[in-house]
């Protein structure tokens, strides 16, 4: 968040600078205009000091015009004259010489240099300095009109300039804004991988820690149950014996969990595999129908890992089972696009939303002695066997597991 | 006390330790518990015990050590315990010289039972098959030789 902070402060900052340097070149700009026209202000007067007004407003004359080409000033529009009547004296374009203009009245009111823009009829904006000067006791207004286009487009330069910086600015927030998110995403990506590692050490720990004592209770349980044969006290050491083996299981799981073994690849027969699966629960659960749709095929993967896979499903659906009517599983499997496509399905309670986002998460149950952990073992055996694992579930009409392996890993 | 079958049991958790000893010496086996394994080793020439069975975790030595240097030591077979049946360590074990091993908690009794038995049976057979006749044979043969050296002296003089 401080990165982010500091990126968008920077950017900001850019910003501002591209402003100021802006308003910096356009002001530098108006000052050497000012500079230029008083210059030329300053010699224009210094020559009509020196002549004698009267004699060149007799001839005509186009001094103006002729200063103009020979000083060769630079980016000057016009320099003109005006009487205070507002009739144009001398102008560098002398067919305007002897004209009125009503509008430089006022201007001899003005304290001068007066600084000021003007737009001609060609559409053009100049600068202009106007400046009441004396001539023979005489006021007069001399004006000098400047082209402003050649520091007009140092202004544009500037502008072009900031322009870019505010374009590498928003880029600089956008780039910052999704690093940022990127980053957020790796970090998040790590906390989950080192919470998994804690709780697979954890987990680990717990196992073994949990298997020390259980190695003597369940030792010496069962020891007694073989010497005792009391009813009610053999009944309460059968329930150590069973809770005890409640505790071994969890260890089991929590250790599978944790640490799968490593992957043993084998040519394995798929369909005898379901069928060798299935066997002992359709053996112990003779209300329940199965119903299997299995094609022949011999897939290369971990044998072990894939009977525990179905294990755990088939077990989650024996227990879904149990308090509806119709009772049944079907496992089918077909080969779809060079993929293995094995789906379990059953009628049993099924699961709504909320129980079926958390299904996978370990230690989520929703049964009394259940470990929460059938299903993630399955999610964590899926992902090292690069099984592609799908649940489908409707509150009262059933589930369906689809499971889509590799033909060879 | 040459025909009872000694076992000695190497776990620094006395309490499955002392599971073990009681089903075994209702079995009628002559039993001995060390929670330590240093101690063990010490003692275990003077007990020349027919079958070890040791834990593989233990605090200062582990299993696999404890059988190394054990079988420098005396002549028996050796069963490990561990927590999970299928960590490789047992494997390791097996590999070390172990015969077998079993699981912390029992999965049964009377299959440990039915295993320590096996385990026993060929060791004692060996045992009296070969081992014995050769014992009878080396002292029939210090004998021998010491009759020899009494009538090599005999005669000497
Ligand atoms: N086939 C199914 N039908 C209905 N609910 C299911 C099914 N499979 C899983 N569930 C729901 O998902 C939860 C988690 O299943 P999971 O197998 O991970 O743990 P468990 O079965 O509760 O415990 P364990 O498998 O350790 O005995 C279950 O408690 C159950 O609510
Ligand atoms: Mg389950």
């Amino acid at each position: 968040m401080i990165v982010f902070l500091l990126v968008f402060f920077s950017a900001l900052m850019l910003v501002v600078s591209a402003f100021f340097i802006y308003r910096n070149a356009e002001q530098a700009t108006e000052q050497s205009l000012k500079m230029q026209a008083i210059g030329i202000t300053i010699t224009l007067n210094s020559v009509l000091q020196n002549s004698d007004i009267k004699e060149l407003k007799r001839q005509g004359s186009t001094i103006f015009s002729e200063i103009l080409i020979d000083e060769r000033w630079e980016g000057v529009a016009f320099i003109s004259l005006y009487s205070s009547e507002g009739k144009v004296v001398f102008h560098s374009n002398p067919a305007l010489i002897g004209q009125k203009f009503q509008e430089v009245i006022p201007l001899f009111k003005e304290k001068t240099p007066y600084y000021h823009y003007l737009t001609l009829s060609t559409g053009e904006k100049v600068f202009v300095t106007d400046t009441k000067i004396n001539l023979d006791e005489i006021q007069y207004l001399l004006r000098v009109a400047l082209h402003t286009y050649p520091v007009q487009s140092l202004v544009r330069h500037a502008k072009i300039h900031m322009l870019f910086l505010a374009f590498s600015a928003v880029f600089i927030i956008l780039a910052g804004f999704f690093t940022i998110k990127l980053l957020s995403k790796i970090e998040k990506m790590q906390n989950r991988m080192k919470e998994l590692e804690n709780l697979s050490m954890l987990s680990r720990v717990l196992a073994h820690e949990i298997r020390n004592p259980l190695g003597s209770i369940k030792g010496f349980a069962q020891y007694l149950m073989k010497k005792i044969s009391e009813p009610p006290l053999k009944e309460y050491l059968d329930i150590i014996v069973k809770e005890s083996l409640r505790l071994e299981r969890l260890t089991d799981d929590l250790s599978q969990y944790a640490n799968p073994q490593s992957i043993n690849l084998q040519r394995v027969n798929l369909m005898e595999l379901i069928h060798e699966t299935v066997l002992p629960f359709s053996i112990e659960h003779k209300e329940i129908f199965f119903e299997l749709q299995v094609e022949e095929v011999s897939i290369k993967t971990d044998r072990d890992k894939i009977i525990q896979i179905l294990n755990n499903i088939l077990q989650n659906s024996v227990s879904a089972l149990s308090e509806v009517e119709e009772k049944r599983i079907s496992i089918k499997s077909r080969k779809i696009n060079g993929r293995i496509k094995i789906e379990i399905s059953d009628t049993g309670i099924g699961m709504d939303e909320e129980i079926l986002k958390k299904a996978k998460e370990p230690f989520f149950t929703t049964k009394p002695k259940g470990t929460g952990l059938g299903l993630a073992i399955v999610g964590r055996l899926c992902e090292i066997l690069k099984i592609n694992l799908e649940i489908k579930s409707k509150k009262g009409q059933g589930t369906t597991v689809c499971l889509t392996l590799l033909e060879s890993l | 006390m040459p025909d009872t079958v000694r076992i000695i049991i190497v776990e620094d958790d006395s309490s499955f330790a002392s599971f073990l000893k009681t089903i075994l010496e209702e079995e009628g086996y002559a039993v001995m518990v060390f929670n330590d394994p240093e101690v063990a080793l010490k003692n275990i020439k003077d007990f020349s015990p027919h079958l070890v069975i040791t834990d593989l975790k233990m605090p200062k030595m582990d299993g696999i050590k404890f059988i190394e240097r054990a079988r420098e030591v005396v002549e028996a077979e050796f069963i490990v315990i561990t927590a999970f049946g299928t960590i490789p360590s047992a494997v390791e074990a097996i590999k070390k010289g172990a015969l077998d091993y079993i699981t912390k908690p029992l999965s049964s009794l009377e299959e440990f039972l039915e295993k320590i038995k096996k385990i026993l049976k060929k060791n004692i057979t060996v045992q009296t098959l070969i081992c014995l006749p050769m014992k009878y044979f080396l002292q029939e043969l210090k004998m021998f030789m010491k009759w020899l050296k009494k009538l090599q002296r005999l005669t000497q003089l």
